[in-house]
């Protein structure tokens, strides 16, 4: 700035003693031109130039005291704010020191921050001086609105003189007493190219901004800004890491979990509280109705959970299932395709984001989940719930193909618990019975197979854990008189009284029994009759269940003992009867014909007492 | 064992919760000589007879109500009462394993075949008689060692006291064993206590 020859002359020894002595330096001069020695002039015009360089001199040193000084409050500005956003403990508190000492460093009136809301595309006052601090967050201005939108739109700072509600760009808030200043300086907040916000000073009476004003509150406007990169940063991973935690606590608590609705219920519970939600839920695709059935939610509104369920391709979530992809609302209860805003506006939901449950490419089913505010889902956020639907659906599907697998096995199980038993029965047909043709020996073990087979085919067919044993007896009955009643003889069959259930093993148990006790009724009581009636009578009693055979063939010959006859079906209904039910059984003669009764205990069969 | 089975017939619990299976078991075992003590529904009802009635094999299905086979097996064994065999329908690897560590000794798949009973019987039999030896003989060896240690401590106690040399101290233990008609380790531990006193 100033030209370095001259400062380096100031310091030679010679010069230095001229001019600490003006005084001497005149008196001698003086003294000179009284002696008209021809010197003198010279030495005159040496003492001038001299004293022209000393004036220069004090002007030099004077802005170099004045630029020290500047130069040292702009590095204490700067460092009070440094300090304030390295020990602020929050965003606003850094904003509101920095908002002080901006006003204090640059020596004007009022001092406010705008910060930049990227996601409402908006700037909003986040910190401001004493005249305007209670409108901080009430403020807001578009991009390119304003003197300071426009500063934030075009990344460089404007300064006013006077008058700058005038200025074509000001738009004017009153609740910050605007009318009050004059001038204006505003600068952007910027971090690597991005706009963060603006931070404007004023002052009341016209201000001419000097270009030290300018660099210390750019200065402290890009502390600001990295100190709010900072934060933001702090928080994003601060964010990350809960969601993170969130990640694997649901899959952990999923992945371990074969079955299927307490591993949704404990999904949504987890992820709703985790991500803070209001509610989530789970539905899942039913691919033969094209809907979506719900399966779990954490909400406790009834209304919510009983909504008609959703076609897959409409409403949100059908949508999100057809198109495989997030769908966010911001606010249900406005939205055209939602279908039951008020039952939303009941239950207090307002924004959703609806995540398909991805398989394999397969939108398997989909995640609901609702925030009880407006709520501007995040592209990370939105990361993390695809992540826990696709656990979820994974988490599913092994549970699916648990329960299969379980499933087969106990299909495998039965299958050769079944063969043992037939084996079992053609090994005893073998030893007690002498037939005297294969057709007669195939017949009964044929009856013997179709009446274990009726057993499973019912409860195949009800698919209940219980078999009806009116069924049974019917079925019993009907393939009696297809197979062993001899073709021309007619014999009429009923079953009647009342319903019993039994369980597999029972139901196949008393199965056998009927089965037995029907075949001997057809050839004993009926051998030389053409015409008959066989039927089954079943009697649910408080603790006993009695199932009574009753035909009107020929009667027993006298002193028959059923428990001592060499006749196998006979032998396995008592067998049976006794160990396998813990009852009794008896054959008599009775008015009308021949009566079979089977009593057994209803607790020994599974079943509780009336 | 062939002797005894000529002049008494082996006695077996039989457990399984299919009366049919049950009755046909029952019919096949009485066939090929074996005598059939008790009949059961479930496994509870199977350790109580085999309890009670101390058979010389149990013959359990693995899947009843109540108890299974598995851990029926696993207290019949537990307890000495006789060799376990297994009747299941299932033949997993797992499954085997299990019936492995309860201590099974031999296993059926169902449906079974008669040929293939007997020697399942003979098996758990043979198997459990080998097992018990081996009990007997690792009892024999800690009893042993028992004995070692407490007749060594015992003798040194005698050279201290009495200063004798180291085989007058056994052959005292061994005199006193042999006169009071007591094992040599209850010599050498009454030694022990009373010098304990």
């Amino acid at each position: 700035m100033r030209p370095a020859p001259v400062l380096n002359s100031v310091t030679s020894p010679d010069e230095n003693k001229t001019m600490r002595s003006p005084l001497r330096a005149r008196r001698l001069l003086a003294a000179r031109r009284r002696s008209d020695d021809p010197d003198v002039a010279l030495l005159q015009d040496e003492i001038e130039r001299l004293e022209r360089q000393l004036r220069e001199l004090r002007v030099v040193n004077q802005s170099l005291r004045d630029e020290l000084e500047e130069k040292a409050a702009e590095a204490d500005a700067l460092r009070r704010v440094g300090e304030a956003t390295g020990s602020a403990f929050d965003l606003e508190e850094m904003l509101k020191v920095a908002a002080d000492v901006a006003i204090q460093v640059t020596g004007t009136d009022s001092c406010q921050v705008y910060l930049y809301d990227k996601a409402r595309d908006e700037l909003v006052l986040r910190a401001a001086d004493e005249t305007a601090n209670s409108m901080v967050g009430k403020i807001r201005l578009k991009l390119g609105e304003g003197i300071t939108g426009w500063v934030a739109r075009e990344r460089k700072h404007v300064a006013v003189i006077r008058n700058a509600k005038m200025d074509h760009r000001f738009k004017y808030f009153p609740e910050i007493h605007e009318e009050e200043y004059e001038s204006m300086l505003s600068v952007p907040l910027v971090h690597k190219n991005e706009i963060l916000g603006v931070i404007n000073v004023r002052t009341r009476k016209p201000h001419v901004y000097t270009k030290t004003q300018v660099r210390l509150l750019s200065g402290i406007a890009s502390q600001v800004a990295g100190a709010i990169e900072k934060t933001r940063r702090a928080r994003q991973l601060e964010k990350t890491a809960v969601q993170l935690h969130t990640l694997s606590e649901v899959s952990q608590a999923i992945a371990s979990n074969y079955y299927i609705d307490e591993l949704l219920h404990l999904f949504v519970k987890m992820t709703a509280r985790t991500m803070n939600y209001k509610t989530c839920t789970v539905l899942l695709v039913n691919h033969e109705k094209g809907e979506l059935v719900l399966k779990a939610t954490q909400s406790d509104s009834p209304e919510y959970t009983k909504k008609p369920r959703p076609k897959i391709g409409e409403s949100i979530a059908g949508r999100a299932v057809a198109e495989k992809r997030v769908i966010t609302v911001p606010d249900v209860r406005k939205h055209p395709n939602y279908l039951f805003p008020e039952i939303a506006a009941k239950a207090g939901l307002c924004s959703l984001a609806s995540v398909p449950l991805m398989f394999h490419g397969e939108a398997i089913g989909v995640l609901n989940c609702y925030t009880d505010k407006v709520h501007q889902f995040t592209k990370e956020e939105i990361a993390i719930l695809q992540a826990l639907g696709t656990q979820a659906a994974f988490a599913i599907e092994h549970a699916k193909l648990t329960v299969k697998s379980a499933v087969i096995q106990e299909m495998h199980h039965r299958v050769k618990n079944n063969l043992q038993q037939i084996a079992s029965l053609v090994r005893l047909q073998m030893h007690f019975t002498k037939y005297t043709t294969t057709e007669q020996a195939l017949t009964d073990t044929l009856n013997r197979i179709l009446a274990i087979a009726a057993v499973h085919e019912l409860l195949s067919r009800d698919d209940l854990d219980t078999v009806s044993m009116k069924k049974v007896a019917e079925q019993i009955l009907s393939g009696a008189k297809q197979s062993v009643v001899a073709p021309g003889k007619a014999i009429a069959t009923a079953v009647d009284g009342a319903e019993i259930r039994l369980s597999l093993s029972y139901a196949t148990t008393v199965a056998l029994v009927m089965n037995e006790l029907v075949q001997n009724a057809v050839e004993h009581g009926f051998r030389n009759l053409d015409e008959g009636k066989i039927s089954i009578h079943l009697e649910d009693g408080p603790a006993e269940v009695a199932i009574l055979v009753r035909n009107d063939g020929e009667p027993l010959p006298p002193g028959f003992d059923p428990t001592r006859t060499q006749n196998l079906g006979l032998r396995i209904v008592t067998d049976l009867v006794r160990s396998g039910l813990g009852g009794s059984f008896t054959m008599e003669n009775v008015p009308g014909g021949i009566l079979a009764s089977v009593r057994f205990p209803k607790n020994g069969a599974g079943l509780l007492p009336a | 064992m062939t002797d005894s089975q000529s002049s008494e017939k082996l006695r077996v619990v039989i457990a399984d919760d299919e009366p049919i299976i049950r009755l046909d078991l029952k019919k096949v075992l009485e066939d090929i000589g074996y005598e059939v003590v008790a009949e059961a529904g479930d496994g509870l009802k199977a350790v109580e007879a085999a309890r009670a009635l101390k058979p010389d094999v149990v013959i359990l299905d693995i899947k009843m109500p109540n108890m299974d086979g598995i851990d029926a097996a696993k207290i019949i064994t537990e307890e000495k009462i006789a060799p376990v065999l297994l009747l299941t329908a299932y033949s997993q690897a797992d499954l085997v394993s299990r019936a492995k560590e309860a201590g099974v000794f031999s296993y059926l798949v169902k449906p079974f075949k008669e040929a293939d009973l007997m020697p399942a019987i003979e098996i758990a039999l043979s198997r459990w008689q080998e097992f018990l030896e081996l009990e007997k003989e690792a009892r024999d060896f800690e009893d042993k060692l028992e004995t070692r240690k407490a007749v060594d401590r015992a003798k040194g106690i005698l050279m201290d006291q009495y200063g004798l040399k180291e085989q007058e101290a056994f052959r005292r233990i061994q005199v006193q064993s042999m006169n009071t008609r007591k094992s040599m380790r209850e010599i050498a531990e009454a030694i022990i206590i009373a010098h304990n006193i």
